[in-house]
């Protein structure tokens, strides 16, 4: 079929024809559907962006404030320590004293009835031994 | 086996001069064209942001074609992206017309190729000669000494019959060979098989060769 003749030029109109007809029907749209598509997509690309980075922001305050809430309340935690520590000490040492304060009293009352009962006990005692004597004895001592 | 060298003209009179037209690859030709229009009318009829189907096909094509032509030619890409694009579907389409029954290749006439290779070889020169001016253009052929001219010249125009033949002769090849193995198993079994390299996988590629051809003829032409 090696047979060149005129055929070639209606194939010239043909492909010249074919590339206009494609060039409006098929490129053009299609290329301005894929920018538009593009232009789209990178619009929500950069406003993912845009808000990742605020979340970015939201979170590295947050973490922030959390870390600062952390240390005040070890501050807090330790001051709260530290007093009651204070507080239970002062309450044990006023406890020690007061229990001293009694027992020293109660020591005392003890001596005082432990002497009252030892003079008791000397005057029974004595007054005993002269009815005992005078028995003994057949007459007044 | 007759088939292969019948050609089907229309032989007319204009301005009372004969004119023979190849019939058949015209008709195939107007076939491969419709068909064409059509797939572009269905593809963007309805451009929606999820895309169907011919709409995802029309999308790959256009959008892996423009990045090729952009790559290769850079910022002169976008003025040379619809003559290869068309140039690829033109041959793809005309390649893939062998595999349905009772239609044939218009790239299996030399007329098709010849005429394609020779638009390609007129845009490479045109833009060529735009791109770096009458003197450095012909300046070029006289490289690196005066007598190498002609060489030069045969050099480019070799271009052109070795990228014309090389289409005619792979699709004319290969229906012949179908017709061949058909004629040789008396057309009791259809040899789909060979229909689906030749037409399918040869017809791509040499479809593909064309085109990258054509593009890389533009990008050495425009070259500084």
């Amino acid at each position: 079929m090696i047979n060149i003749n005129e055929t070639l030029i209606i194939q010239l109109v043909n492909f010249l024809l074919l590339m206009f007809l494609l060039n409006r029907l098929l490129f053009k749209p299609m290329l301005r559907v894929l920018d538009e598509r593009r232009e789209r997509t990178e619009g929500r690309r950069q406003a993912a962006e845009q808000r990742d980075a605020q979340a970015e922001a939201v979170w590295a305050d947050y973490q922030e404030k959390i870390q600062q809430a952390r240390v005040e309340a070890d501050r807090i935690r330790s001051d709260l320590i530290r007093r009651a520590e204070a507080e239970r000490q002062k309450i044990v040492e006023a406890a020690a004293a007061e229990a001293e304060k009694n027992v020293a009293q109660l020591r005392a009352r003890i001596q005082a009835e432990a002497r009252d009962a030892l003079a008791v006990l000397e005057k029974d005692a004595r007054a005993l031994a002269g009815g005992i004597a005078e028995r003994i004895l057949g007459r007044s001592v | 086996m007759e088939d292969i060298t019948r050609i089907s003209q229309w032989v007319v009179t204009v301005a009372g001069r004969s004119v023979t037209l190849n019939a058949t690859t015209l008709l195939m030709s107007w076939v491969v064209m419709a068909g064409l229009v059509g797939f572009a009318v269905a593809a963007t009829r309805w451009p929606r942001a999820v895309p169907g189907p011919v709409q995802a096909a029309g999308e790959l094509l256009v959008e892996g074609f423009r990045d090729l032509v952009n790559d290769t030619l850079g910022k002169l890409g976008p003025r040379y992206f619809s003559f290869i694009l068309s140039l690829f579907v033109f041959i793809l389409v005309s390649n893939w017309l062998g595999m349905i029954p009772f239609l044939e290749e218009p790239t299996k006439d030399l007329n098709t190729t010849l005429i394609l290779g020779i638009v390609g070889f007129v845009v490479a020169h045109v833009s060529a000669v735009r791109a770096k001016g009458w003197k450095a253009y012909l300046a070029q052929y006289f490289q690196p000494v005066f007598i190498m001219f002609p060489l030069n010249v045969i050099g480019e125009l070799a271009k052109v019959v070795s990228i014309s033949f090389r289409l005619y002769g792979n699709i004319m090849g290969g229906s012949i060979i179908i017709l061949v193995v058909s004629d040789l198993v008396r057309q009791l079994v259809l040899p789909p098989v060979l229909q689906a390299f030749f037409g399918f996988f040869i017809g791509t590629v040499q479809a593909f060769v064309f085109a990258m051809l054509t593009l890389t003829y533009i990008s050495v032409a425009v070259q500084e």
